[in-house]
């Protein structure tokens, strides 16, 4: 912050004084004013929420599916696909956390005996 | 109101567009890399660690009340925001009035933290935390300052670990009933969407998703954040100031897909915190068993977790001697920035000064 200020020139840090509301956030509020209800309501409605669903059910679906065909395509190759690199990763993530949790079970053995 | 005179609202264009002219160099300038500013710069000092947790302690200079405070960061942005800026600062604040600060950092998980579930951070890490503040402190006490969900882990924690020796505990916007959450939450509880979905390949809720579930909640905001950038462009300050909590607003971090499961099953599906019964590993929490104060802090502006979201937790708490407070605040603004600091005044004073953040050797 402090910084900022160092390395703005000083004539651009100095605000033109204004009383008033400015044209911009007088604009903005009464656009959020009219917009609002209908903004929320719309994000409340059961429309938007089978729409929201659906949209997830679809790119879970279709992630699905580009996973499966490039996953044949890959081993064709006799080559790794992302989901075997993500499988080793998820087994490494297990392995961490079983030494994590011995070594947390030994550390808290040794703060009591101590 | 009168239409304007024609000079007046010529003398209005005029003025808009000097400030436009000022607004548009700033503007340059952000665009080519002005340097912010930093956040999180009251010096602290790593003093306990577990897993990706880290206990932090802030100087400890000047300390005049005996009752350390711990403040447990929500578990999908990250705790910078205690401290966001000088002069703009909960921690800075609470320093000053003589509290001897500790903050909790639950690091950024990975995939081997996606399997921490609601007993990791309620039976282990909160546990732990809170046994090294007092035995650093020297305290036999402590106070636990959570934010959003980290209030309700510290609700959770300090029910069920009686032996944690909280005297108080200050929720921020602690959310009880998940099901005014909006959209996903609703989704979620309908079982329209499998929380499966949500997580990626490290088995965690990644930080887009969790973004664009709150901004469904508040669909204006990233048009309004570029307003306000727009019209903070004009001062240094602001321009930092508002950068700096739009930065953090925007700054996620993964959730743990366990975790995650377990919010879904138990507060939004099975109303677990409604009702004050929450399981954790093989029993009940009663947060009716809690042995400390609280203080319920919610934010009259919060979109996120808005008030109604947090009133059934005096029915939860039962007996247990509950004060609220509500303030003109969103939900970063209940102790961000200049605005929020003097209407904050009062409450402030209310937790940090006056009665109830006070240990009891004071």
């Amino acid at each position: 912050m402090d910084s900022c200020v160092a390395t703005v020139p000083r004539k651009l840090v100095k605000p033109v004084p204004d009383n008033k509301t400015s044209l911009v956030t007088a604009g903005l509020g009464a656009v959020d004013t009219v917009l609002g209800s209908s903004r929320d309501s719309v994000v409340r409605s059961e429309e938007f929420a089978v729409a929201v669903a659906l949209a997830s059910r679809v790119r879970t679906g279709v992630a699905a599916r580009a996973q499966h065909l490039s996953r044949k395509l890959w081993h064709t190759l006799n080559l790794p696909a992302a989901t075997d690199v993500n499988r080793l990763l998820t087994q490494i993530g297990a392995v961490e956390r079983q030494v994590r949790e011995l070594s947390n079970a030994l550390s808290d053995a040794q703060t009591r005996e101590g | 109101m009168p239409p304007a005179a024609p000079s007046e609202f010529l003398e209005r264009v005029n003025r808009e567009l000097s400030r436009s002219a000022v607004r548009a160099q700033y503007g340059l300038k952000h665009l080519s890399g002005l340097p912010m500013g930093k956040v999180g710069v009251t010096p602290k000092t790593a003093v306990w660690q577990r897993d990706r947790v880290t206990l932090y302690r802030y100087a400890d200079a000047g300390i005049r009340h005996g009752t350390p405070i711990l403040l447990v960061m929500s578990l999908v942005t990250r705790p910078y925001v205690f401290d966001l800026r000088p002069g703009g600062s909960l921690v800075e604040d609470l320093l000053a009035r003589g509290f001897d600060v500790f903050l909790l950092d639950w690091g950024v998980p990975d995939v081997s933290d996606s399997q921490n579930s609601l007993e990791t951070y309620c039976d282990e890490y909160i546990p732990h935390a809170a046994a090294a503040v007092r035995r650093i402190a020297g305290a036999d006490q402590l106070t636990l300052f959570g934010y959003c969900l980290g209030a309700v882990l510290c609700l959770i924690a300090a029910a069920g670990n009686p032996q944690m020796s909280v005297r108080n505990l200050v929720g921020l916007a602690t959310p009880i009933d998940f099901e005014r959450f909006g959209p996903i939450a609703n989704l979620l509880r309908e079982g329209r969407m499998d929380p499966d979905q949500m997580l990626d390949e490290t088995g965690n809720v990644p930080p887009s998703v969790m973004l664009n579930a709150i901004r469904m909640l508040q669909p204006s905001t990233p048009i309004a954040s570029r307003a306000g950038l727009w019209r903070g462009l004009e001062n240094a300050e602001a321009l930092s100031a508002r950068q700096a909590i739009i930065g953090w607003s925007t700054d996620h971090i993964p959730l743990p897909g366990k975790l995650f499961q377990q919010i879904v099953d138990l507060f939004i599906r099975g109303g677990a915190l409604i009702t004050g019964r929450v399981p954790l590993g093989s029993r009940m929490v009663e947060l009716s068993m809690l042995e400390c104060r609280v203080l319920s802090v919610v934010g009259e502006r919060d979109q996120l977790v808005p008030p109604e979201c947090t009133e059934p937790l005096a029915d939860a708490l039962g007996s247990v001697q509950l004060d609220s407070l509500s303030l003109r605040a969103g939900h970063a603004g209940l102790f961000v920035g200049s605005q929020a600091r003097k209407t904050l005044r009062s409450g402030h004073r209310r937790l940090a000064c006056d009665d109830f953040v006070r240990g009891s050797n004071d």
